[in-house]
């Protein structure tokens, strides 16, 4: 087994209306067992990047460059074979609970189908394990929570429910896309947690895409700056984050914006406590 | 006390259209901020947070209780007289996208040109109405107020304003006596534009932006531009209380903390007090002297910053727990 889960090399993204190149150039890998960052302000390429690797980006949007999971090249395959692969292979927490859900049906439907169609096991095989994952995630009586529609639920709940999801699919790579950004800060901090503990359970790799380095510094072992479509910054987190080495200088400002916060706090706590 | 939040209640109707059920959004929250004080408003999602700042604002009532800015009922437009403006987390929303950020800072000089003006102008109005030979005219002058000049020529009849509009503006009073509904610059007397420009500039200038901004539309600023225009304009009515409503949670990281930096030394510099809401402990740390946990519709606890440490009970201290480091 290869020590890549993902390699994307020389990733173009570009929207074939206006021409506009949305990302750059863009090469990372994504190590077994490892979970890269990717942080970076709106619009420069983040979520961009994500879709492409899921080939999930709208019609106008145009891609070039190889995408390799497990090598198996995704830029070639045709897409009823890469449908097999999404949610299996690679599993989608999206940031807005609310929209990953579909709103007409309970929660549960939209599960099991998924379940179903995946690992293809019957109705009570089904129904225990999206329970055990639930229960693992910390929500509360499950078969309840299955029966409620997106709307009755809250944003830290619907975002639990995906991990779980995940955890009862078991893919090779998770794609995070801002999962902790439209949850407050109680939320955020239950869903980071679970992120952490699925990363130990399932051992997977995963790509974690967000604007808060606190976030980020919770659950990534590497880090990736983008800016207007390129990658400006790569490196290990505790090394960027210690500052043993020459830096971009946006890195170096995304560090110090959140340190003056971070110290600023610290001292109204009674230093260091 | 400039603002007085005094057991306040209030309920949105939930479930289908023909529901009658209601279900009670904040349940008695009382808080006060005082001249240039700035209050951190703290909760989780759904907590009444945004419900409180459009109570505070005057844009809603509440069903029990008063909210008093300088000791008038809030939700009454004098009362407020733009000295209390607001700035919202979304700021794509929060303008107007076919005005550029000329315009969209135009709409409140404006407003306040009309109000400072208003006692200058209402001898005006008297005088060019008075000048028609009509009677009746002359007696509902008569019983205008004193400083009513403005409220009184907006509260006439379409048809009578435009007279009064046209006796004004005969006099070389401009167009200052109706505010009515602002249009674009076009129908302004030269020397006021040119002043109102000037200060346009002067209040992009106060937010870190220059006067290229000017000709901008809203889709051409980035995030952190546009929260910038929408603070200068908040500041454009020379309020002594801004509102804002998770006015940096949208923003990415180097940027945050950018805007709080400028929110800062505004405030250093202008004296105003701030109702600072956000569920972002450390953002609400950075800025403020004095901070409000709300939780499910009540006042968990009120604590000055440095005293934060020290919170009893257990919702904030589970907040607080989860703050990253």
């Amino acid at each position: 087994m290869e020590q890549t889960v993902l390699a994307v090399s020389g990733l173009n993204v570009w929207d074939s209306l206006t021409g506009k190149l949305l990302v750059q150039d863009s090469s990372f890998e994504v190590k077994r067992g490892s979970c890269l960052a990717i942080i970076g302000e709106s619009g420069s390429g983040k979520s961009v990047t994500c879709r492409a690797v899921m080939r999930l980006n709208r019609q106008a949007l145009r891609q070039e460059g190889e995408i390799v999971l497990s090598g198996v090249n995704l830029s070639s395959l045709p897409e009823p074979e890469l449908r097999k692969k999404r949610g299996k292979q690679m599993c989608m927490i999206l940031q807005h609970g609310m929209r990953a859900f579909d709103p007409s049906c309970v929660v549960g439907v939209h599960l099991r189908e998924t379940v179903a169609e995946h690992l293809g096991l019957g109705r009570e095989e089904t129904t225990a394990r999206l329970k055990r994952a639930m229960e693992a995630v910390l929500l509360k009586d499950p078969l309840a929570v299955m029966n409620q529609y997106p709307h009755q639920l809250s944003g830290g709940m619907l975002q639990r429910m995906m991990i779980a999801l995940a955890l009862v699919l078991e893919p090779e790579l998770i794609i995070a896309d801002e999962p902790t950004t439209a949850l407050d800060a109680i939320a955020q901090y239950e869903v980071l947690e679970q992120f952490v503990r699925l990363r130990e359970r399932l051992d997977c790799s995963m790509l974690f895409v967000s604007h808060d380095l606190g976030a980020v510094r919770k659950v990534a072992d590497e880090l990736l700056v983008m800016r207007h479509g390129e990658i400006v910054e790569r490196g290990e987190l505790q090394e960027l984050m210690s500052g043993r080495r020459p830096v971009h200088p946006y890195t170096r400002e995304l560090i110090d914006a959140r340190q003056t916060l971070q110290r600023h706090f610290t001292q109204m706590m009674g230093g260091g406590s | 006390m400039m603002l007085k939040v005094e057991q306040v209640e209030k309920s949105y109707p939930v479930g289908g259209l023909f529901s009658r059920r209601q279900q009670q959004v904040l349940h008695g929250i009382s808080l006060e901020c005082g001249y240039g004080e700035c209050v951190g408003i703290i909760g989780a999602s759904g907590s009444g947070k945004s419900t409180l700042a459009r109570l505070m604002l005057g844009i809603e009532k509440p069903d029990r209780g008063t909210v008093q800015f300088a000791g008038r009922e809030v939700s009454r437009r004098e009362a407020r007289g733009g000295r209390i403006s607001a700035v919202f987390q979304d700021y794509t929303s929060s303008m107007n996208p076919f005005y550029t950020v000329e315009q969209v800072l135009l709409e409140p000089l404006r407003y306040r040109g009309s109000s400072a003006e208003a006692r200058g102008v209402q001898g005006g109005v008297t005088a060019a109405v008075a000048e028609r030979s009509d009677g009746a005219e002359l007696s509902r002058v008569g019983a205008a107020k004193p400083g009513e000049g403005i409220s009184w020529a907006e509260q006439q009849p379409r048809g009578e304003r435009a007279v009064i509009r046209q006796a004004a503006s005969s006099r070389g009073e401009g167009m200052t006596v109706s505010a009515g509904r602002p249009r674009g610059a076009g129908g302004w007397p030269t020397a006021d534009r040119q002043a109102m420009l000037e200060q346009i500039d002067s209040l992009l200038h106060e937010v870190g932006l220059d006067a290229s901004y000017r000709s901008k539309y809203p889709h051409e600023l980035s995030g952190g531009q546009a929260q910038r225009v929408c603070i200068a304009r908040a500041l454009a009515t020379d309020p002594s209380c801004i509102v804002l409503d998770e006015a940096v949670s949208s923003l990415d990281g180097s940027v945050q903390l950018q805007v709080l930096e400028l929110l800062k030394r505004l405030r250093q510099q202008y004296g105003m007090s701030y109702i600072f809401i956000t569920h972002d402990l450390q953002a609400a740390a950075y800025l403020c002297d004095r901070v409000v946990i709300m939780h499910q519709g009540r006042v968990e606890e009120t604590v000055a910053i440095s005293q934060l440490r020290d919170v009893k009970s257990e919702y904030a201290q589970r907040l607080l727990q989860a703050v990253l480091i």
